[in-house]
């Protein structure tokens, strides 16, 4: 984080709303990207967004270290997408409807990733946080460890579940391709 | 697996980057927590798909050759990834604007439009007078109404999505919307008012010609009904303009309620189309049910194809049940789905209250994720409501009265195997319940969150009929 985010940040746990606004709008791809990667619609994902950026603003002058502002907001950004995952109890694997939606779909690499993202939609909560922090976030295993109130060989199996899960799932769609 | 891979393919995930920012902003302004945003269309489930490249044929030629085609529009295009406008642009098919107005040291320039089928889309640029205004740098914010729309009930607004890019001087803009009404008009003025612009106010008006490219019309007129579910689609045109496609359908349902979604269309060949956010061109009450015409964006159809096998699903919407707390147990039960809940005990503990509960109709054998799903759903759909309150509380954003309800629960299993748990409500929580008696409380059971989308079978139609 520089030194301008830094100035934000401080403002912000001070209750300034503007700077706190644009603290979030400057991050705004990768805490729509994770809130989506929980419920895998819009709708959900923007409501996930909206309450993160309600209980943040409202408990932000508890953040004592400036720096960890980001890991304290996505944080705050899984519990949000992840309740409102498990609540509506409803939830959609990414379909096909909107895998075949996302752009530059005549990318060859582009099915791999869809597999990729189909995965990490049939995860379960646990192993797709973990997934999720250290893959996509690049968080070390003891910051997630500390974000999410887990011990780190919980992580740390989290993670190697998840990616056996991860290969597993592949090689159903893989046996689906071929069979 | 590694991180490039998963990057690669979660940046993959579109993000409409002005409705986040609202969610953003409504989140930091709200006043209290959970309160549910507005939806656009009114359908509660659609999927937002607005935005994306939905489907539009473009797959090439190049970049560079529709650049060298057409400079200047194509280069506006490119620049907001709008494919449609490339595509358009292309073929010529973009009508260039030269309109501006300076109003309080703010000039708006409006430079092209076009008017593909039913999509709408208008380019501009603002100078950077907007920078006085109240905005953060960088950010742009328009108050705008199309058309004879007035304020928020303007129909254009209803799934308008805008993007702004900084450029030398100001702001380039696009705003892209779809028709709003059922008929199309060949040849169009319509009319923009823009009252403010980053809180500098000042009425910039203009006049856009929106002349609208050729279009196909493919009539299908076929139903299919779902009599179980009660149900009927009627298919009734796709629409196809030179970049993109749209379809037409009627529903008919029993259940006013219930939202129902075609998920995705196969062609004969398996290829999937995608669909986008529908507009409700009409809706009627009727003595065979409720009737709803819809046209959404869809995937461009290939040329050559026959048939459209297309993917249904309905959500059930079930009404909340509610019993009254006087007797010591009772049983609810859901009118459509077979799921009960059977109340064995209710127990007054000082200030909690205790409920012992059974769930019956669920599947047996409820694998250990299943039963923490259903566990966190109970903390959030039971929900207990002073009876004097009932009728003030708001459908729409059914929040339990201040004082005179508790919706968050504690959940505790008490046997998996056969759904029995227990809740605890706090009466002396953050918002303590007020005189609060079982005679005179009542309880809310949403059951229609304990199931899933129904998946409709697919149906199939032929293009050619």
């Amino acid at each position: 984080m520089d030194a301008k985010d830094q100035r934000l940040v401080k403002k912000a746990i001070k209750g300034n709303k503007a700077a706190f606004e644009r603290l979030l709008q400057q991050h705004y791809e990768r805490i729509y990207r994770t809130a989506f990667l929980y419920v895998n619609n819009e709708e959900d994902a923007l409501d996930a967004v909206q309450e993160a950026s309600f209980k943040a603003f409202t408990s932000i002058h508890s953040l004592k270290q400036p720096e960890y502002f980001l890991t304290w907001f996505t944080r705050i950004v899984i519990r949000c997408a992840g309740d409102l995952y498990r609540r509506k109890n409803k939830v959609v694997p990414l379909s096909d409807e909107i895998l075949s939606n996302l752009p530059g779909h005549a990318d060859p690499d582009l099915e791999e990733s869809e597999q990729l993202l189909d995965a990490i939609g049939h995860l379960r909560e646990g192993y797709r946080t973990a997934i999720i922090l250290f893959y996509y976030h690049d968080y070390p295993i003891k910051l997630i460890s500390e974000m999410m109130d887990i011990p780190e060989n919980t992580v740390k199996t989290n993670l190697s579940r998840g990616r056996a899960e991860l290969k597993k799932l592949y090689q159903d769609e893989e046996d689906k391709c071929h069979g | 697996m590694d991180n490039k891979k998963v990057k690669a393919a979660v940046e993959q995930i579109p993000v409409p980057k002005e409705k986040v920012f609202n969610a953003i902003s409504e989140g930091l302004n709200q006043a209290r927590p959970k309160k549910k945003r507005k939806v656009a269309t009114g359908l509660t489930a659609a999927v937002a798909l607005v935005g994306i490249t939905l489907g539009t044929g473009f797959v090439n030629p190049t970049m560079n050759s529709v650049l060298a085609s057409a400079p200047l529009i194509g280069g506006i295009f490119q620049q907001f990834n709008d494919k449609t406008g490339m595509e358009l642009a292309h073929q010529q098919a973009v009508t260039e604007l030269d309109q501006s107005m300076t109003k309080n040291g703010v000039t708006v320039k409006l430079t092209s439009a076009y008017f593909d089928g039913v999509a709408v889309s208008i380019t501009g640029f603002v100078d950077d007078g907007v920078e006085k205004g109240q905005n953060e740098p960088g950010e742009v914010s328009f108050d705008v109404n199309y058309g004879d729309g007035q304020g928020d009930r303007d129909s254009w607004l209803s799934d308008r999505s805008s993007t702004v890019k900084k450029v030398k001087g100001g702001y380039d803009f696009q705003w892209k919307m779809n028709y709003p009404y059922e008929t199309i008009d060949e040849n169009e003025i319509l009319p923009v008012t823009i009252h403010s612009i980053n809180g500098v106010k000042g009425e910039w008006t203009f006049d856009v010609p929106l002349q609208q490219e050729e279009i196909m019309r493919t009539a299908l007129d076929q139903s299919h009904e779902y009599k179980q579910d009660g149900v009927t689609f009627h298919l009734k045109e796709i629409l196809t303009g030179k970049a993109s496609s749209f379809l037409v359908y009627e529903t008919v349902q029993k259940y006013k309620d219930d939202d129902i979604r075609i998920k995705k269309a196969r062609d004969e060949d398996g290829k999937v189309y995608g669909f986008g956010n529908p507009t409700v061109l009409s809706e009627s009450q009727e003595e065979d049910g409720y009737h709803r015409t819809l046209r959404v964006e869809m995937t461009k159809p290939a040329s050559a194809i026959d048939s459209l096998t297309f993917y249904p699903q309905v959500d059930v919407a079930d009404p909340k049940v509610e019993q009254l707390l006087d007797q010591d147990g009772f049983t609810l039960k859901s009118e459509r789905l077979g799921l009960k809940v059977q109340v064995n005990e209710i127990t007054e503990r000082g200030d909690q209250v205790v409920l012992d509960y059974q769930l019956l109709g669920l599947p047996a054998d409820l694998s250990s994720d299943r039963l923490e799903l259903l566990e966190n759903n109970l903390q959030y759909e039971l929900m207990l409501v002073d009876q004097d309150y009932l009728d003030k509380i708001d459908p729409d954003n059914p929040v339990p009265p201040k004082h005179h309800g508790i919706r968050k629960n504690t959940v505790k299993t008490i046997e998996g195997k056969t759904a029995h748990f227990q809740s605890t409500f706090e009466l002396d929580g953050e918002e303590p319940f007020k005189n609060f008696t079982l005679e005179n409380t009542v309880l809310q059971f949403d059951f229609s969150n304990f199931v899933s989308a129904k998946e409709l079978k697919p149906f199939e139609i032929n293009l050619n009929n």
